[in-house]
């Protein structure tokens, strides 16, 4: 019985509704010829940006943020007597703030998510889902949107805080259930305010058919969640089966949510942006996203040139299909609001009542990307300052759980002020977290390939990733305070002052000796080249530039040792590579774990993603954390002293500097890096001139 | 609205068997199904591994329905039961044309996959079949030709692969194209191209060009009041995507 309900109970009300025409107007007191303007409001992947701030560095950040879009939004209901506020999906996952209530502080049941707070206040009319929706798993996403799914190994949420507005999926069903997860559609029943023929105000009810659709890849993408319990359809497939019903139902436009942009190949039901397609199927408008972009091209004062992406697809298209001024797909108003709430799309229809339906106006549409800045170009649009208060908990929350305890202690200062001179003190933790990982898949691997390579060594590589790029002070510098007789307790937030990059998933790639000792060249260009019998002062790091490329090796019990002779030129510096005391042949393999930047940037020919044999879909940022937890206390013997690398030894005639953030001399002693003599004078950008002794 | 109920539930359950009838009919080819139709079945057949979808399958391809050789094909290359029929409605699928198929066999004699023997001729002569539709298979020749894989190593027969992957739409392929003109590798130097292939590739959402362009951006953001900016939000983005992009990467 279950898995018929839906279908069933769109029979039933085609049948009743046939009973009254089919319109859920009385024709008796709407005349024919009556106008009704209508504007479809669009959200899309706002990817939990709700105030306009950003959680990573913490500081404000005015072009993003749903505080501002509510002021959008505000704006239109007020320009606009009839308005419908849709939500296009990817909303829930994003920033801290969305990790902090999913995953470091679960919220209850009995709470609502702190975005639906925002979303409940702003009067959402309906929402569809986006790919991101699944990220944490179908019991969450099942609790915050208090949705019983219908699965078996899903929990059944009781009157759990959530959205207080339809959302619907149209293209995902249970596996068993064979029953749409959500329901697959709403009809929104609105009462808007028409204009007779004689140009009288009249009320009139008025019916929103929403679908939704994310793309296939969601099987792929979060296969952890998803695999074995629901299947996805394709969207034209999807819409062609629920719009019928949708439309008997009484529904006077229809409107797909589609979390997909627009690709115009040859339709399949595999395709991640499916929304062009979708645009023939008898929809009445778009609103699309998941691409993040801006369609149709921006009306404001200097509004940045459509995407490229889009005119690619109207080359591809048939001519006249795809229109990106006015913002057609096959004549379909179509909208694309960009993402982090930066955006309001604006769909402005006219409709007029002819013979008890309403009859689009396909002349009278007008099609709007708004952004903050529309009214001219330069003033950003101020806040709904109703928004942050609605979340000042949440926000306040979030922003203290980064200064929270990680449960860890350091026994030692974690900084890269000296890393260019051997000092590892804030990137071998990064290399153990890394090791650990990959040695763990490779032990535990069912896969042959993996399996089979137990006995080839894996070694770490990482990278003094803030070191003075971005000036001075731009220095990674974790506990100043630790000591052994006095040791600081880590923070949540310093995994991340560590590994900076939080885009960054681990990789691992298999490599030989040869790409190894080529990989170190390309390490050693971080050098310039010193002659030893120059007088005049040389710097021996001419730029911070592509700091991050200085990779840093780590190998068990300190195995892996090699030497730079920077009097060299590019590409014949590295001596002396040993691995266990014996120097390494350019046939022998090493696994290296890293980042996906590294092991698919072309640093050398090999790391092109040729070798790369293991994708984790873990961020590296995340594996240092939780190694870090697992830890308990750090210290400078196990997790900060073993330097792999040294300078070849070479007296120089004239002085060498190292331009460092001033006063850091004693970090320098008391790691006992005799290298550094002295602190010397400050350069224009307000970095001291530290000497180097290169014959130490 | 219960007395319409139960006539409404035994005809709508009628219907659909007679769907499933006609489904199932013997002469597929009265009424010969759509590609979209059949890899929905594929589909369902790979999420829901459902007997039912399957034996569709099945049927479609002993009767020469190229795409539903294929789909039962990826069907098949899930189990390492199935590898044998995997390969067996590859090569059927490959020798009737389908760039796909051809593609994934080459993967399998490039890799050694799927229970077959490496074979780096038999890898080249597939990709090469199935490089005027796909830009994976024009990349993977690229790659072939990197590092002489069933070919001499030449490249510049490489960085003319990247071009045609690139035009076809591969980020990753676009990356690498970057490098190359960025490097002179293959090809002449010159950084504007360089910096064109890069942001051609951060624009398809290729982690790897996104946190490169995001890095070259910042450099600049003194100059350049929205280079600061924008570089940090090519970061926030290429973190928003963090799990998504590397599904077609090679």
């Amino acid at each position: 019985m279950h898995q018929f309900k839906w279908a069933l109970t769109g029979v039933a009300i085609a049948a009743l509704s046939a009973c009254n025409g089919g319109s859920s107007n009385d024709t008796n007191t709407i005349p024919n010829g009556t106008t009704l303007k209508v504007a479809l409001l669009e959200t899309t992947d706002i990817h939990q940006n709700l105030l306009s701030y950003n959680y990573y560095s913490l500081t404000p950040d005015t072009t993003l943020g749903l505080e501002r879009t509510s002021a959008l939004a505000n704006a239109a209901r007020a320009e606009n007597a009839n308005t419908v506020l849709l939500d296009d999906g990817d909303n829930i996952q994003g920033s801290l703030l969305g990790d902090f209530q999913a995953q470091a502080s679960p919220i209850t049941c009995s709470s609502t998510l702190a975005l639906h707070k925002v979303m409940n206040y702003m009067k959402y009319d309906g929402g569809g889902l986006g790919n991101h929706e699944f990220n944490y798993g179908l019991d969450f996403l099942a609790q915050v949107t208090n949705t019983d799914m219908g699965l078996v190994d899903v929990k059944k949420p009781s009157n759990c805080g959530a959205p207080n507005y339809p959302l619907v999926l149209s293209n995902v069903e249970g596996v068993s259930s064979k029953s749409p997860i959500f329901k697959p559609y709403a009809i929104i029943s609105k009462n808007f305010t028409a204009t007779k023929p004689d140009g009288q105000a009249v009320s009139v009810k008025f019916n929103v058919g929403i679908m939704s659709f994310v793309p296939p890849q969601i099987m792929d993408w979060d296969a952890k969640n998803l695999a074995g319990k629901v299947v996805v359809n394709g969207v034209v497939e999807s819409a062609n089966k629920y719009i019928p019903e949708i439309r008997s139902k009484g529904a006077d436009i229809v409107v797909a949510l589609s979390h997909g942009g627009l690709d115009a190949s040859p339709y399949s039901p595999k395709m991640e942006n499916g929304s062009y397609h979708l645009a023939g199927t008898g929809i009445d408008a778009l609103l699309i996203g998941h691409s993040h972009l801006i369609f149709p091209k921006g009306k404001e004062t200097g509004a940045a040139g459509i995407d490229g992406s889009f005119m690619a697809v109207k080359a591809a298209a048939p001519a006249g299909a795809v229109d990106e001024i006015k913002g057609l797909v096959n004549g379909v108003p179509t909208v694309m609001a960009q993402s982090w709430g930066r955006r309001l799309g604006i769909i402005q229809m006219t409709f007029v009542y002819q013979d008890g339906k309403w009859v689009q106006q396909k002349d009278k549409v007008n099609v709007e990307s708004r952004g903050f800045k529309y009214t001219d170009g330069t003033t950003i649009v101020a806040t709904d300052a109703a928004v942050a208060p609605l979340i000042d908990t949440e926000h306040k929350a979030t922003i203290a759980y980064a200064s929270q305890s990680l449960g860890t202690t350091t026994d030692f200062q974690m900084s890269a002020y000296f890393a260019l001179v051997g000092d590892v003190t804030a990137i071998q933790i990064v290399n153990q977290a890394q090791q650990d990982y990959v040695k763990n898949i490779i032990a535990t691997s069912t896969d042959p390939t993996l399996a089979s390579y137990k006995n080839i060594p894996v070694l770490s590589t990482s990278a003094p990733f803030k070191a003075g790029r971005n000036g001075a002070t731009d220095f990674t510098d974790v506990a100043p305070a630790a000591t052994p007789t006095s040791t600081v307790a880590l923070q949540v937030r310093n995994p991340g002052d560590l590994y900076v990059f939080s885009n960054n998933n681990l990789q691992a790639v298999k490599i030989k000796g040869s790409d190894l000792k080529a990989w170190l060249e390309v390490v050693a260009k971080q050098f310039a080249q010193i002659d030893p019998t120059q007088t005049t002062e040389q710097d021996l790091v001419p730029s911070y530039s592509t700091i991050f490329n200085f990779d840093v090796f780590y190998a068990d019990n300190n195995g892996l040792k090699y030497q730079f002779d920077v009097t060299k030129p590019i590409g014949s510096r590295v001596v002396n590579l040993t691995y266990n005391a014996t120097p390494i042949a350019d046939s022998a393999d090493f696994i290296v774990a890293t980042n996906d930047f590294r092991a698919g940037g072309n640093l050398i020919p090999a790391l092109d993603g040729s070798t790369r044999i293991i994708k984790s879909p873990d961020a590296n940022q995340t594996i240092v954390s939780d190694y870090i937890k697992k830890q308990g206390t750090l210290t400078l013997a196990k997790n900060g002293s073993a330097r792999p690398w040294s300078f070849v030894p070479v007296t120089t005639a004239g002085p060498v500097v190292l331009r460092v953030q001033p006063g850091k001399l004693a970090v320098a002693q008391n790691l006992g890096l005799t290298r550094i003599t002295s602190e010397g004078a400050l350069d224009a950008s307000g970095f001291a001139k530290y000497a180097v002794n290169l014959s130490k | 609205m219960l007395q319409l109920k139960i006539p409404m539930r035994s005809l709508f359950l009628g219907s659909l068997t007679l769907l499933i009838l006609a489904m199932s009919g013997c002469d597929v080819f009265s009424v010969p199904p759509t590609s979209a139709e059949i890899e929905s079945v594929g589909m369902r057949a790979l999420q829901a591994k459902d007997a039912v979808s399957l034996n569709q399958l099945n049927h479609w391809a002993e009767r020469g329905v190229t795409i539903a050789q294929r789909e039962l094909a990826l069907v098949y290359s899930t189990q390492a039961t199935t590898r044998k029929e995997a390969v067996h409605w590859l090569n059927e699928a490959s020798r009737a044309g389908d760039a796909q198929a051809q593609f994934m066999l080459g993967k399998a004699y490039h890799q050694g996959q799927l229970g077959l023997t490496q074979d780096y001729a038999k890898a080249f002569s597939l990709f090469l079949s199935a490089a005027k539709t796909s830009d994976q298979a024009s990349f993977m020749l690229s790659r072939m030709a990197k590092f002489g894989q069933g070919v001499p190593r030449d490249m510049k027969e490489c960085v003319h692969w990247l071009q045609v992957s690139s035009d076809q739409g591969n980020g990753q392929a676009m990356y690498l194209l970057s490098t190359a003109y960025a490097n002179g590798d293959g090809v002449d130097k010159d950084p504007k191209l360089a910096r064109h292939w890069l942001e051609e590739s951060a624009e398809k959402h290729f982690p790897v060009a996104l946190q490169a362009l995001a890095l070259e951006m910042e450099l600049t953001r003194e100059t350049d009041a929205h280079h600061g900016l924008d570089a940090q939000h090519m970061m926030k983005e290429a973190s928003d995507h963090r799990t998504m992009p590397w599904l077609r990467m090679q």
